[in-house]
C-alpha cells in the first residue's frame, strides 16, 4: 500500500505532463484531403432544432439535401454568442469561409482586409442580382463594392397597439399626429394603463426601434448620411436635439413603465399580453412572436402602426427605420475553388424563391416576391405587409454607425431617459465620442 | 428576566437561521416548479404554480439543447480539471509552504495574481495563443485554462493550510527512511482533507459553470459544454423562458446532487482535520 | 516558512512538484496577460491592422469617467461584501457552533447551495425577485403593508448598485461560512472551557478567543473577497445589463463592452490591465491595514 503511493504519483504526474506536451504536435495531421471537395467553413446562427424555426435554417437544410456533394464544417451559435465569437475570430484573423455580418461591422472588417467583395459572385447571375429590392444591399457597400448579401430586413420600428384600450381612451383609430399621440398617452396615464411597455435592458431597443425612426422624422435622411460619412452633420444639430427632446418628453409624460431599463424586449411584451399596457414598440420580428405566444383575444385586438407625423419636422413623415440586418459575407482569404459552391449557397438562401418562404415565415425578404397574393399569410403578416406599402425605409442607426458609436449611443440614450442628461447634454456626449472616433 | 430574554434570543436566532436557509433554497424550488409551466403561464404570472406540469420542456431541452452530449463534455472537463488542479496545486503549495528557495516569493506572488485577472479581457489573447499552439477545439482544450486559472486558488488554500501542519511528523518519517513523496502523500495530503473537499466542490463548479472560454475556444457542437447549450434557448428576438428554466434545472440538479452527496464528507473532513490540526 | 533540510526532497523531485504548475500557469495566464499588455499600446479594431499609439490609451483611461465610475461601483461591492459576506458568515458560523441553533446540518448544507448555482442563474432569479410588477419583493412589501417602500429596484440609478450587490453578498455567504466553520472547528475546545471557568460568556468568548484565533482566516477571506469582487460581472449583467445608463456598470463589463461591443480591442486591453493594477493595489492596501491591526 505504502509503496503504491510513490508509483501512483509518479505515473499521474508523468502522464499529465505527457498530456501537456502531446497536444502541441496534434495539429499537423489536420491536412486537407485533396481528393474530395474541401469543406466549406460556415458559421451562422440558424439552428434547425430551435423553436420557433427560422427560414434560414430551413433553406440551409434544403441546400444540403439538394447538393450532397457540398460538405460543410458548420458552427452554429445563438445570436449573442455569435457576436462575441465573430469578433474574436476577426481579431485573430481566423474567420471562417462564409459567415454573417451586420452593416456596422462591414467598414471595420473591410478596413482590415477581411472581406471579399461579392460583386463577381452577384454578377454571375443577373436574375439573382436584379431580384433584390432596390437599395437592400446598400448598407453593405463600401467604396462601390458590395461585401454582404442580405436575406431579409423588415422594419425595426412597428407599434403594436391594443385597439380596445386605445378606443377606451377616445381614439377610434391610431393618432395621425404627434400631438394627438401625446394626448393619447396622457389619457392612458389617467386611466392607469401603461401607454407603452418598454424593455430596454439590452439597450439596443430604444436605439433601433425608437430613435432611428424618430430621429429621421426630425432630421431627414440626408443628415444621417452626412453624419456617417463625416461630411458636416453633427449630433448637436438642432433637429437631432429636438428628436432627443421628443423622446425624453415621452418619458416625462409617463409613457413608459417604471422598470423599462431592467426588463428586456421579451419581457416588454408581457404586460401588453396581460392587457395592462396599450402598446409596445419593436421590429417586425415581434409579429411572429406575438402570434405564437400572446393570448388569442390580444392577438385579435392588435393593430399595427408607426410613429405618427410630426408637425413641422424636416424629414419624410412616413419613414420607418428598416432594411439592413444580418447578411452573408465571405472571407477574403477564401480558397477560390470553393467560391462556386458558396455562390450557389448564398443565392439559394436569398433569391426570390427563398423570399417566398421568408415571407411565409412572416419576415420581410430582401428579394422581390412574385405574385404575393398566391402566398398564404398569417393575419399579422398581412397587416405588416399593408403597413409597409405606405411607408419608406430609412437607415437603422445601430446597424450603420460604427460599433463604438452605437455602444456610446445605447448607453447615452438610457442615461437621458433616466434624466441624467438633458437632450442637449446627450447630444454633446455623442458628438464628443464621434469626434474622438473620426479623429 | 434573563431566562425569558435568553429564550427570546434563542427563538430569534433560530428564526433568523431559517430565514437565511429559506432564502437559499427557495430559488431552486421556484426554478423547478416554474420549469414545468407553459411559456404563456409563465409570462402571465411568474410566481404561480403550473396548472398542468409540462414535462415537454425537459424533452425539448434535451432535444434542442442537445443537453445529453453537452452533459458528458461538461462532466469530462470538470472531472479532469478537479484532478489536475488538486494534484498540481497540492504539490506546488507543499513546496511553497515548506521550503526556501530562489524566486520562491516571486512564484507565490505570481500565482496569487492569477486570482485578480478578469478573464473577459484575456479572451482574444488566449484564442490567439491556442490557435498558435494548435490547441483549439479539442476535447481536452478547456482543461488547460480551467486548471491554470484554478491553480491560484488551489495553491493559496493549500499553502495556507500546510503551513499550519506541524513539521515534526514529516521529519520523523524522513528520518525513518520514508521517501519524501511517500511522506507527503501519506502524511500531509490526508491532513489537507478539509481543504481538498472544499476545493473539489469549488473547482468542479467553476469548470461546470464556466462560459467565456467554452464559447471562444470550442467550435464543434460535439465538444460544447452545458453553459453554451443553455444559451441556445435565447434567440436575438425571442426567448423561451420555461424551456430555459428546464435546461437550467438539468444543469443545476446534478451539481446539487453531487454536492449533497459530498456535503457530509466536507463536514467530516473538517472535523477530521480539526482533530489533528 | 519553516525550511527543514530533513524533509527536503531531491532536486528532481523538487522540480517535478513545482514545475508543472508553473509551466501551465505561465502558458495559460502569463502569456495572455503579456499579450494583453502589448495590445494596450495599440489602436486596434481587430484583424491585421494595428497602430502603435504608445501611452495614448492609458492617458484616455486616466480621464475616462465611465471607467472610474465603474471602479467606484466595484469598490461599493467590495465594501459591502467584506462587511456583509464575511460579517454575516462569521455571525452564522458562531450561531452554528453554539448550542442554540437546531438542525445545524440542514442549515450548513442549505446555505452553501447558492454557491453551487452559476452566476447567470442567480442573476436571472434575482431579476425576477426585483421585478417591478410581478416580483416577489414588491409583492411581499405590499402584503405586509409597506406599499411606500415599493420601488423600481433595478431602475432607480440611486439604488440600483445596492440592489445588485445584495445577491452577490447573499450568494457567497456559504463559501465563507465553510471556511470559518473549518477554522473554528480547529480551535481547541479546551481553550473555551478554560475561558468559561474564568467566567467568559458568549459574546466575550467570541470577542477575545474566536476573533483573535481566526484573524489569519479572516485576512484570507478578505483577500479572496476583494479578488472575487473586483471582477464581478455575470450576475449584474443578467440583472441590469449595466444600466440604467451606466449606473450599475462594473469594470469587467466595461472592458467586455469596449472590446466586444464597441470593437476597441486595444483600449479594452488597457482597461483589463487597469483592473489588474487596481486590484493588486487594493489588496496590498487591505493587507497593510490588516497587518497593522494585528498584535
Amino acid at each position: 500500500m505504502k509503496r503504491g503511493f510513490k508509483s501512483v504519483t509518479a505515473t499521474v504526474l508523468i502522464s499529465s505532463l505527457a498530456v501537456l506536451t502531446a497536444c502541441g504536435s496534434n495539429n499537423a495531421s489536420e491536412g486537407t484531403d485533396g481528393v474530395k471537395k474541401a469543406k466549406i467553413k460556415f458559421m451562422h446562427m440558424y439552428d434547425k432544432n430551435v423553436t420557433p424555426p427560422s427560414h434560414q435554417a430551413d433553406l440551409i437544410e434544403k441546400f444540403k439535401k439538394d447538393n450532397p456533394d457540398v460538405t460543410f464544417d458548420e458552427e452554429i451559435q445563438s445570436h449573442d454568442n455569435y457576436e462575441t465569437k465573430i469578433k474574436t475570430l476577426s481579431a485573430a484573423n481566423e474567420l471562417p469561409d462564409l459567415f454573417l455580418v451586420k452593416p456596422s461591422m462591414v467598414s471595420t472588417f473591410v478596413d482590415n482586409g477581411l472581406l471579399l467583395p461579392l460583386d463577381d459572385l452577384l454578377d454571375k447571375d443577373a436574375s439573382w442580382k436584379d431580384g433584390f429590392v432596390e437599395g437592400s444591399l446598400d448598407p453593405y457597400i463600401v467604396d462601390g463594392k458590395t461585401y454582404g448579401v442580405q436575406m431579409s430586413g423588415g422594419p425595426t420600428h412597428v407599434i403594436y397597439y391594443n385597439k380596445d384600450l386605445i378606443a377606451n381612451a377616445g381614439f377610434a383609430e391610431f393618432p395621425k399626429t404627434w400631438t394627438e399621440f401625446e394626448t393619447l398617452i396622457k389619457k392612458l396615464v389617467e386611466q392607469k394603463v401603461t401607454p407603452i411597455s418598454l424593455g430596454n435592458k439590452g439597450k439596443w431597443v430604444v436605439n433601433s426601434s425608437y430613435i432611428s425612426t424618430l430621429g429621421d422624422r426630425f432630421t431627414g435622411t440626408e443628415w444621417f448620411n452626412s453624419l456617417v460619412s463625416n461630411q458636416g452633420a453633427k449630433f448637436t444639430d438642432p433637429e437631432f436635439v429636438q428628436a432627443l427632446g421628443a423622446l425624453q418628453n415621452l418619458v416625462n409624460i409617463g409613457a413608459f413603465n417604471k422598470d423599462m431599463n431592467s426588463i428586456d424586449n421579451n419581457q416588454q411584451r408581457t404586460s401588453y399580453y396581460n392587457g395592462k399596457s396599450a402598446m409596445f414598440i419593436e421590429g417586425s420580428w415581434a409579429a411572429n412572436a406575438l402570434e405564437a405566444t400572446a393570448p388569442k383575444e390580444i392577438v385579435e385586438k392588435t393593430g399595427l402602426a408607426v410613429f405618427p407625423a410630426i408637425e413641422g419636422a424636416k424629414g419624410a413623415q412616413n419613414s420607418v427605420s428598416g432594411g439592413g440586418g444580418w447578411a452573408y459575407a465571405v472571407n477574403a482569404k477564401v480558397d477560390p475553388a470553393k467560391l462556386d459552391d458558396i455562390q450557389k449557397l448564398i443565392k439559394s438562401l436569398t433569391d426570390s424563391t427563398a423570399a417566398k418562404l421568408i415571407l411565409e415565415y412572416g419576415d420581410i425578404p430582401s428579394s422581390k416576391v412574385e405574385d404575393i397574393d398566391s402566398i398564404e399569410l398569417s393575419p399579422m403578416s398581412k397587416q405588416l405587409v399593408q403597413l409597409l406599402e405606405t411607408t419608406k425605409y430609412t437607415p437603422i442607426y445601430d446597424t450603420r454607425m460604427s460599433p463604438g458609436l452605437t455602444e456610446a449611443m445605447n448607453t447615452t440614450l438610457q442615461e437621458m431617459m433616466i434624466g441624467k442628461y438633458t437632450p442637449e447634454k446627450a447630444a454633446e456626449v455623442l458628438q464628443k465620442e464621434f469626434e474622438a472616433e473620426t479623429k | 428576566m434573563t431566562k425569558t430574554g435568553n429564550r427570546i434570543g434563542r427563538i430569534g436566532i433560530n428564526v433568523f437561521m431559517f430565514a437565511v436557509s429559506l432564502s437559499c433554497i427557495f430559488p431552486l424550488i421556484w426554478m423547478l416548479y416554474s420549469s414545468l409551466k407553459t411559456e404563456r403561464e409563465f409570462s402571465l404570472n411568474i410566481m404561480s404554480l403550473p396548472t398542468k406540469p409540462q414535462f415537454q420542456n425537459y424533452i425539448d431541452a434535451f432535444e434542442i439543447g442537445k443537453m445529453g452530449s453537452y452533459f458528458w463534455n461538461s462532466a469530462f472537463v470538470s472531472f479532469f480539471t478537479v484532478i489536475f488542479t488538486i494534484l498540481f496545486g497540492f504539490f506546488t503549495a507543499y513546496i511553497l509552504a515548506r521550503f526556501k528557495f530562489p524566486f520562491r516569493n516571486v512564484i507565490y506572488f505570481m500565482f496569487l495574481t492569477g486570482m485578480l485577472i478578469p478573464i473577459h479581457g484575456l479572451l482574444i489573447p488566449i484564442f490567439i495563443e491556442f490557435k498558435a499552439l494548435g490547441l483549439l477545439n479539442k476535447q481536452i482544450t478547456l482543461i488547460f485554462p480551467y486548471v491554470a486559472f484554478n491553480l491560484s486558488m488551489a495553491i493559496f488554500l493549500f499553502e495556507n493550510f500546510i503551513k499550519t501542519v506541524p513539521l515534526d511528523v514529516e521529519e520523523a518519517a524522513c528520518i525513518d527512511g520514508s521517501s519524501s513523496t511517500r511522506t507527503v502523500l501519506s502524511i500531509v495530503f490526508p491532513l489537507c482533507l478539509p481543504v481538498i473537499s472544499t476545493a473539489i466542490i469549488l473547482f468542479f463548479l467553476g469548470a461546470w459553470n464556466e462560459f467565456p472560454f467554452a464559447l471562444v475556444l470550442i467550435e464543434s457542437a460535439d465538444l460544447r459544454t452545458l453553459p453554451i447549450g443553455l444559451t441556445n434557448f435565447n434567440g436575438q428576438y425571442t426567448a423561451n423562458y420555461t424551456q430555459m428554466l428546464a435546461a437550467m434545472a438539468i444543469v443545476v440538479l446534478p451539481v446539487i446532487i453531487v454536492y449533497l452527496a459530498f456535503a457530509k464528507k466536507v463536514m467530516q473532513g473538517m472535523t477530521a482535520g480539526a482533530v489533528k490540526g | 516558512m519553516n525550511d527543514s533540510t530533513a524533509i527536503r526532497p531531491k532536486r528532481t523531485t523538487f522540480l517535478i512538484y513545482l514545475l508543472p504548475s508553473v509551466i501551465l500557469f505561465a502558458f495559460m495566464v502569463l502569456v495572455p496577460v503579456i499579450l494583453a499588455v502589448r495590445y494596450s499600446f495599440f489602436k486596434w479594431s481587430g484583424g491585421p491592422k494595428m497602430d502603435f499609439i504608445g501611452l495614448d490609451n492609458y492617458m484616455t483611461l486616466l480621464t475616462d469617467s465611465l471607467f472610474w465610475n465603474a471602479f467606484l461601483n466595484n469598490l461599493l461591492i467590495v465594501f459591502f461584501s467584506v462587511f456583509g459576506q464575511i460579517g454575516i458568515a462569521f455571525v452564522i458560523s458562531i450561531f452554528l457552533m453554539s448550542k442554540v441553533v437546531k438542525l445545524k446540518g440542514f442549515h450548513r448544507t442549505v446555505i452553501f447551495i447558492p454557491v453551487v448555482l452559476s452566476s447567470v442563474v442567480i442573476g436571472f432569479l434575482w431579476g425576477m425577485i426585483y421585478n417591478q410588477d410581478a416580483g416577489m419583493l414588491n409583492w411581499f412589501l405590499q402584503t405586509v403593508g409597506l406599499e411606500s417602500w415599493i420601488r423600481p429596484w433595478l431602475d432607480d440609478p440611486k439604488i440600483v448598485m445596492y440592489s445588485v450587490t445584495v445577491p452577490i453578498v447573499w450568494q457567497y455567504i456559504g463559501f465563507y461560512l465553510i471556511i470559518f466553520l473549518a477554522a473554528m472547528q480547529s480551535i481547541n475546545n479546551e481553550v473555551y472551557e478554560m475561558a468559561e471557568l474564568d467566567g467568559a460568556t458568549g459574546f466575550k468568548k467570541m470577542r477575545f478567543i474566536t476573533l483573535p484565533l481566526l484573524s489569519s482566516t479572516i485576512k484570507i477571506a478578505i483577500m479572496l473577497c476583494i479578488a472575487g469582487n473586483m471582477k464581478a460581472f455575470d450576475s449584474i449583467f443578467v440583472m441590469t445589463g449595466g444600466g440604467p445608463g451606466s449606473s450599475s456598470t462594473v469594470m469587467a463589463q466595461y472592458a467586455y463592452d469596449t472590446s466586444f461591443k464597441a470593437y476597441k480591442l486595444g483600449y479594452g486591453s488597457t482597461i483589463s490591465v487597469g483592473i489588474m493594477v487596481l486590484s493588486v493595489g487594493l489588496i496590498i492596501i487591505s493587507q497593510l491595514i490588516g497587518g497593522k491591526n494585528r498584535d
